[in-house]
């Protein structure tokens, strides 16, 4: 697939030429010149032997020099003036020379910016007739060969507008690749500081330091290093760029390719080192285009990580990335074939548009990590706020708890005061007073009575204070407060107190008043039954009093005395149930607490 | 707080009794009931906290009666004293309800039990015999105080890897006691003498009371828990 999509990139540009010269609309494309014998002279070029352009002598390993002269005569007629004169490229240095006037000057080889398109304005002195008679000189190295493309005679403003067009892409394009990988070089470098774990960006700072080098042959006229070291430095790097991005993949998929990252990091430095030192002058270009044929191979093994991982990453990631590295990796075969095809195929070269599509992969990459940082960021944020919002209201509760604990404190506090007054106020002066009666034999069985039963229903409010979360230690409390009068009338207690009682809503007072009607029930039963136990049963939902005495008549009217009023008030008070039977064989008295089972 | 002289048959081995009372009456009728009673005798009685501690320094008795609510002061200061002193001598709260709160905080200071005075006082006497003879009154509303402190103190986990300080039969009377079953009834139920039921509750005040957690029902008094 990755081999397939590469060699489809590839036959595009190579068919469609991209770059190619064609006719220009209102300008005259000159396609036929005389190529003139050596040394020049104005007569020898009418021996000379026609050529066809584009003219071209491919680059070939040698140290030899090209110098050649050609001729072009041209009408020029129907051709708006002011004119001018344009080549789209020209391998490498030239000189025009208008009917016998020199009209641009030779450059140094050296110094020449090989891939600037040449214009040159045409004086209406210098071509005042109808014909003109150009002379172009052409020098080039041997080991990167010598071409003349068709040349363009029109007007200047029309003409002006095709370089700029063709400078832009060939130069500015490639200035503006240069700034983006000194860009990333340095974002790489940040990044890989900030975040040592990141090795990926290490990779990617290395490639973008590659670019930067090979780009500065796009870029600049001079050469950085005398020749031919320059060539090979610069020649060597898109090898190096193809090492770092593989180098870059399979860490960025986790994959380990160290036979092949090893084998292609020894092939370049061996390749660098017999470049660099014992090859013989004037291959420089062609040990370029070796050394770089291998990145047919790890390009492809690039691409094929590519293509393995594709699962791993967004669909739309996958193509983007698929795509960023197959332009290049065309561009780098077809600048291969441009330097070796023996016949010129376009005046074009498009190498440089490989770090631009690489710098957009690591661009892509940088956004998308922002953004999943800044979503994590904005989750994680989220998250953090919530968790302070639960931990406001675990505190808010808990400020609660204890504000409520507070007050319970104080309510308890309190309670405990009262209930003291009360137990040696109230209680002490009762009990003071019963023991004066019997102390002295002073009042009669009636207070005593009355004192007594003060005393004892004190004592069950205080009971029913202490104890408001238990109903069976409350009925265990009218037992201890009840039994010594029961004694006084033979009477016994059948104690079922197996289960706690629930009543719907406990408390203090809901439990007293519960209690009430159990303690009101056992004196109704002392007083009036005549019976000799007295059973208290119960279950969670259930209060029972029953006795064996001798019953009473339920519908009849209430009698004074016999608070049956009173417990049918307070259960219905608490919403509870209360069922009385009586009969000859006792009383049941029975407290239903589940408001459902009523 | 006249000394009375101690009545009942020379042979029998007489308990020296002091009262510290403040209602006159009730004072009055606790005299004659443990004069009535055969082997105690009171020596001293007092209606001030002062005088009593005075009293019990003074008289060395075998058995103190107190009031809590003294006029000035409590007498659990008297329950304190009488656990500093060198001679076998045994307290006991006088109360009118048996009130599990200042019952358990005169536990906690060291008296033995309590008896009521709001009841009928012929009966004292007797109490003070079953007492002095190891039978600790508990009342429902003091078993629950009792367990609480247990359930408060010791989770759930600690109780059934046994670190719990009462064992399962006292955590068994306890819960039986709460609920108002008896002596009698509890020993019946569980197969076991009244006498055994008496003990398990003495161990339960001893292992609850002064002895061991001593810490743990002065922070529960403290916090109002009890």
């Amino acid at each position: 697939m990755a081999i397939f999509l590469t060699g489809l990139v590839l036959l595009i540009m190579i068919f469609g030429r991209f770059g190619n010269v064609q006719p220009i609309e209102g300008t005259l494309m000159i396609t036929e010149a005389v190529l003139c014998p050596m040394p020049p002279t104005t007569a020898s070029c009418d021996t000379g032997t026609p050529v066809t352009l584009p003219y071209n002598i491919p680059a070939r390993g040698s140290a030899d020099f090209h110098d050649l002269r050609f001729r072009i005569t041209a009408e020029l007629d129907g051709l708006k003036r002011p004119l001018a004169i344009f080549l789209p490229r020209v391998k490498r240095s030239l000189e025009i020379t208008a009917n016998g006037t020199i009209i641009q000057a030779l450059e140094p080889l050296e110094t020449r910016q090989w891939n600037r398109s040449i214009l040159v304005d045409i004086n209406e002195a210098t071509a005042p007739e109808n014909t003109i008679v150009l002379d172009l000189r052409v020098q080039g190295f041997g080991q990167e060969g010598l071409q003349l493309w068709p040349v363009f005679l029109g007007p200047s403003e029309i003409l002006t507008a095709r370089k700029i067009l063709r400078d832009r892409v060939a130069i500015d394009l490639a200035v503006f690749a240069q700034a983006m990988s000194v860009l990333l070089f340095f974002g790489h470098l940040i990044v890989r500081r900030a975040l040592p774990d990141e090795e990926i960006h290490l990779w990617l700072a290395a490639s973008a330091l590659c670019a930067i080098v090979f780009l500065t042959h796009f870029t600049t006229p001079v050469a950085l290093l005398p020749y031919p070291l320059w060539t090979v430095i610069w020649t060597t790097m898109p090898a190096l760029y193809v090492l770092f991005l593989l180098k870059f993949v399979t860490r960025f998929f986790g994959v380990k390719l160290p036979m092949i990252e090893a084998s292609f990091t020894l092939l370049i430095g061996l390749s660098f080192l017999y470049a660099a030192t014992i090859m013989p002058e004037g291959y420089a270009l062609l040990y370029g285009a070796a050394l770089n044929s291998t990145n047919i191979f790890f390009g492809t093994v690039v691409l094929t990580t590519f293509w393995v991982h594709r699962r791993n990453m967004g669909q739309g990631t996958f193509v983007l990335f698929f795509f960023c590295f197959c332009v290049p990796l065309a561009a780098g075969m077809f600048e291969i074939v441009l330097t070796l095809s023996p016949t010129a195929l376009t005046p074009l070269s498009l190498f440089h548009l490989a770090p631009v599509f690489l710098a957009s992969v690591a661009i892509y990459l940088f956004i998308s990590q922002l953004i999943t940082a800044m979503k994590t960021s904005k989750a994680r944020a989220g998250e953090l706020e919530r968790l302070a919002e639960e931990i406001q209201a675990e505190l808010a509760l808990s400020y609660e708890t204890l504000a409520r604990e507070r007050e319970k404190s104080a309510i308890d506090k309190e309670r405990s005061r009262i209930l003291l007054d009360l137990h040696d106020g109230v209680g002490g002066i009762l009990a003071n007073t019963i023991a004066y009666i019997d102390n002295h034999g002073r009042g009669d069985d009636v207070i005593r009575a009355s004192l007594s039963e003060a005393l004892r229903d004190l004592g069950l409010m205080l009971d029913g204070l202490e104890n408001s979360h238990s109903l069976a230690t409350l009925f265990g409390m009218i037992r201890e407060r009840l039994e010594p009068l029961m004694n006084d009338h033979n009477l016994s207690f059948d104690w079922q107190v197996e289960e706690e009682p629930q009543i719907p809503h406990q408390g203090p007072s809901h439990n007293l008043a519960v209690a009430r009607i159990v303690q009101e029930a056992i004196t109704n039963t002392i007083k009036h039954a005549n019976a000799s136990s007295i059973r208290i049963y119960t279950q969670q939902d259930l209060v029972r009093v029953s006795d064996d005495g001798r019953g009473f008549d339920v519908t009849a009217e209430p009698r004074q005395g016999y608070g049956l009023m009173g417990m049918r008030r307070r259960a219905a008070d608490l919403g509870i149930g209360l069922e009385i039977k009586s009969g000859q064989s006792g009383t049941q008295i029975s407290l239903f607490l589940n408001p459902q089972t009523v | 707080m006249g000394h009375l002289t101690p009545k009942g048959s020379a042979g029998a081995k007489m308990h020296s009794v002091i009262i510290l009372e403040d209602k006159l009456e009730i004072l009055s009728r606790l005299q004659t009931a443990v004069n009535e009673t055969e082997g105690l005798c009171v020596v001293g009685t007092a209606t001030h906290l002062s005088d009593g501690l005075d009293l019990i320094y003074d008289k060395k008795p075998r058995v103190v009666l107190v009031d809590l609510g003294l006029p000035d002061g409590s007498g659990i200061e008297a329950i304190r004293a009488a656990a500093q002193a060198d001679w076998p001598i045994d307290t006991l709260v006088i109360s009118i309800f048996g009130d599990e709160a200042r019952v358990v905080e005169a536990i906690r200071a060291g008296a033995k039990g309590y008896i009521l005075k709001g009841g009928p006082i012929d009966q004292v006497g007797a109490d003070i015999h079953a007492i002095l003879k190891g039978g600790s009154p508990i009342s429902p509303s003091i078993a629950r105080h009792l367990l609480g402190i247990v359930t408060r103190e010791y989770h759930t986990a600690e109780i059934e890897m046994g670190k719990c300080p009462l064992s399962e039969r006292e955590m068994e009377i306890l819960n039986a006691v709460s609920r108002g079953y008896k002596r009698r009834e509890i020993a019946q139920k569980l197969s076991i003498s009244e006498g055994t039921v008496g003990n398990h509750i003495n161990s339960i005040y001893r292992k609850l009371g002064v002895a061991s957690n001593l810490q743990a029902v002065a922070t529960a008094t403290r916090m109002g828990l009890l």
